[in-house]
């Protein structure tokens, strides 16, 4: 764009600017070149009473030849009292610009006689005791200028474009030189915007960049790392808050001596910690980087098949792709989908399919278990805070309020299809 | 069965020990993963609960030891970390199932039930073999459906020895599985235990459920 601009509108207009610049000293020259021819002229001119002297070959040759393209003329009353020997002007002298005496009038293009210069002076001789006005004219033809100016409008244009050509050359390598580096900058950083980038210790940009893009580069790291950190440090943290609440919490809930109006705030202490906990360590960042879903849904379908072992289940993996990479913190993709497949083992009767696909939309990945289904009144319900449903006896409502607390944070949707649109229960997750 | 109970928070540690004992099992405590690692490695148990967040020794290496070590005890563990992130890590890392802080004690004992008896091959709770019906978490025995008086450790030695019908099962493997390490070793006290079960179970003598294989132990087997 830079150059096309450069090309297309700044060398014409200093191209322009050249030309006109010259055409007005080419004027400037032609004032001050006819301005001598009229002093000269001044200076054979002679009167006496009326009879003026004029020598028949004046000293300038190029007023004595015809097709000169200069001629001359001197007019006293109104009247033309010479003209010099190349002039075949027939024009009547009224026509011509009258310069006050003593004063002179310089002009590119009269009305009178088109395409010529035409200087005039008109000085006061004395005869007879008496001042008699003579104006002296000298008319240039403009066809030399014209010629001269084409040459130069030419030879400009000639060297312009070679001069236009090595700028655009210089600036484009230029440009190239600053440009490319900001362009792969900018590159990586959407990348790492958008997960494609995946390092969790080592700095995420990588790449050499000029002295003064690797100072940024180095700034966006550092910044990317410290923030990692901290979400480590402060996960951390609430999992050793957790486990310090939750040890003392299980003794007080063993103890066959706490009178039994204690247990339910006990419970209830547990499930304030444990949600509360939940919603503060969801980790997603700024900038997500992207994990492989397949290999946690994998984990997570291992764990199933020794918790649910009893229950002899059979979990379908549906997968078209050796990976499935969605921009997601692994700790909240094992929550959300430890949760959903959980309730599913739970309320399946013997089958699962867990599907994953890629879509227009983004991620979809649902979950189908042949269980008795969930009532449409209480589809909406089940992904309310801390609810419950009998559906899910062994579940508690918890695990799904951290799902819907993990779709709102990822701007995911969940859609439940159950009995009678199909068998048992389908959780459809959309991930962006 | 002999458990091993592995947490370090005192009080707790002291909760589940009695727990358990109550229950019937005969119990080995740590309090760290040293402790723990060690007593794995010189004992055999039937069931390991485990605390994640144990000093020295995390909970997670613990069970990578066990494991690498070929100790295929089934492991219950115990997390305060109760993401699922960090249930995927323990089962992953070999544990058999989970039990997330705090919990009800009836609970981890059904846990603790269903790992042994799943280790042992069966899938029901509820074992026979022939007229003898033995409920594990009822701790209830029954020969042709009438209820059977036993005591603790009658209970234990018969238990065991149901769990693993048709092995020979020494004298010393009995003793270890049915007390815990503090308990002096007397191997003419199992012979004792073995000749009461035999007298509750087959007051006739007809059935002759438990064999002793002279210098190699005992086999429980199906009656005819």
């Amino acid at each position: 764009m830079t150059i096309l601009l450069v090309t297309v509108v700044l060398l014409p207009s200093l191209a322009l600017t050249v030309s006109n610049a010259y055409q007005d000293s080419l004027i400037k020259a032609k004032q001050s070149e006819l301005e001598s021819m009229t002093y000269a002229l001044i200076a054979s001119f002679e009167i006496d009473g009326s009879q003026i002297n004029m020598p028949f070959n004046v000293f300038d040759d190029r007023l004595n030849m015809p097709q000169s393209g200069y001629q001359a003329l001197i007019v006293m009353n109104q009247t033309i009292v010479w003209q010099s020997s190349s002039s075949m002007l027939n024009a009547t002298p009224l026509a011509y610009p009258q310069a006050q005496i003593g004063q002179s009038i310089f002009s590119d293009s009269p009305n009178a006689i088109p395409d010529t210069f035409l200087y005039t002076f008109t000085a006061e001789f004395e005869s007879e005791n008496q001042y008699i006005p003579i104006k002296f004219y000298i008319i240039e033809d403009k066809s030399a200028y014209y010629a001269e100016l084409d040459t130069f409008n030419q030879s400009l244009l000639q060297n312009g474009l070679w001069v236009g050509l090595l700028i655009s050359g210089m600036l484009l390598l230029s440009l190239l030189s600053v440009v490319s580096p900001v362009k792969q900058l900018v590159e990586q950083l959407s990348k790492v915007a958008s997960g494609q980038h995946y390092s969790q210790a080592d700095n995420i940009i990588h790449g050499d960049y000029p002295k003064e893009l690797n100072a940024v580069k180095d700034s966006v790291n550092q910044l990317l790392l410290s923030e990692s950190q901290q979400r480590t440090r402060f996960k951390n943290a609430l999992q050793d808050l957790a486990h310090s609440l939750k040890t003392p919490l299980s003794v007080l809930q063993g103890d066959a001596d706490i009178p039994s109006q204690s247990k339910a705030p006990i419970e209830q202490i547990d499930q304030i910690i444990h949600r509360q906990l939940a919603r503060s360590v969801l980790g997603k960042a700024g900038w997500q980087a992207q994990i492989n879903m397949l290999s946690v849904v994998d984990r997570i379908i291992e764990s199933m098949d020794k918790i649910y072992r009893d229950k002899q289940l059979r979990i379908e993996l549906l997968c078209s792709h050796d990976t499935f990479m969605v921009a997601f913190d692994t700790a909240d993709a094992y929550e959300l989908l430890g949760n959903i497949i959980d309730n599913a083992c739970k309320a399946a009767v013997s089958h699962i399919v867990i599907s994953l696909q890629h879509s227009s939309a983004g991620h979809r990945i649902s979950v189908t278990d042949d269980g008795p289904g969930i009532p449409s009144h209480l589809q909406q319900e089940i992904l309310t805070r801390g609810k419950r449903l009998d559906t899910y006896k062994q579940g508690h409502g918890i695990g799904l309020a951290s799902v819907n607390d993990l779709l709102d944070l990822y701007g995911a949707t969940l859609k439940i299809t159950s009995r009678p649109e199909i068998e048992g229960t389908r959780m459809e997750m959309n991930l962006a | 069965m002999r458990i091993l109970l592995v947490e370090d928070d005192s009080q707790l540690l002291m909760q589940l020990d009695q727990l358990l004992q109550q229950a019937g099992f005969s119990v080995d405590l740590a309090d760290d993963g040293e402790k723990a690692q060690y007593l794995l490695k010189e004992y055999t148990y039937d069931a390991v609960v485990l605390d994640l967040g144990i000093p020295k020794v995390d909970g997670i290496s613990v069970l990578k030891f066990a494991r690498e070590n070929d100790i295929k005890t089934p492991v219950c563990i115990l997390t305060a970390r109760d993401t699922w992130e960090q249930k995927v890590l323990g089962l992953d890392a070999g544990a058999d199932d989970y039990l997330t802080k705090p919990f009800h004690h009836q609970e981890l004992l059904a846990r603790v039930n269903a790992l042994i008896r799943r280790s042992s091959g069966h899938a029901s709770s509820e074992l026979t073999c022939g007229p003898i019906q033995l409920h594990l978490t009822q701790q209830k025995v029954k020969i042709d459906d009438q209820e059977l008086e036993l005591t603790a450790y009658e209970y234990k030695v018969l238990e065991y020895l149901m769990l693993n019908r048709d092995k020979v099962i020494s004298k010393t493997e009995l003793t270890e599985h049915i007390y815990d390490q503090d308990f002096d070793l007397d191997s003419n006290v199992i012979e004792v235990f073995v000749g009461r079960l035999r007298k509750k179970i087959d007051p006739t003598n007809t059935l002759k459920p438990i064999e002793t294989l002279r210098g190699r132990g005992y086999r429980l087997f199906s009656p005819a």
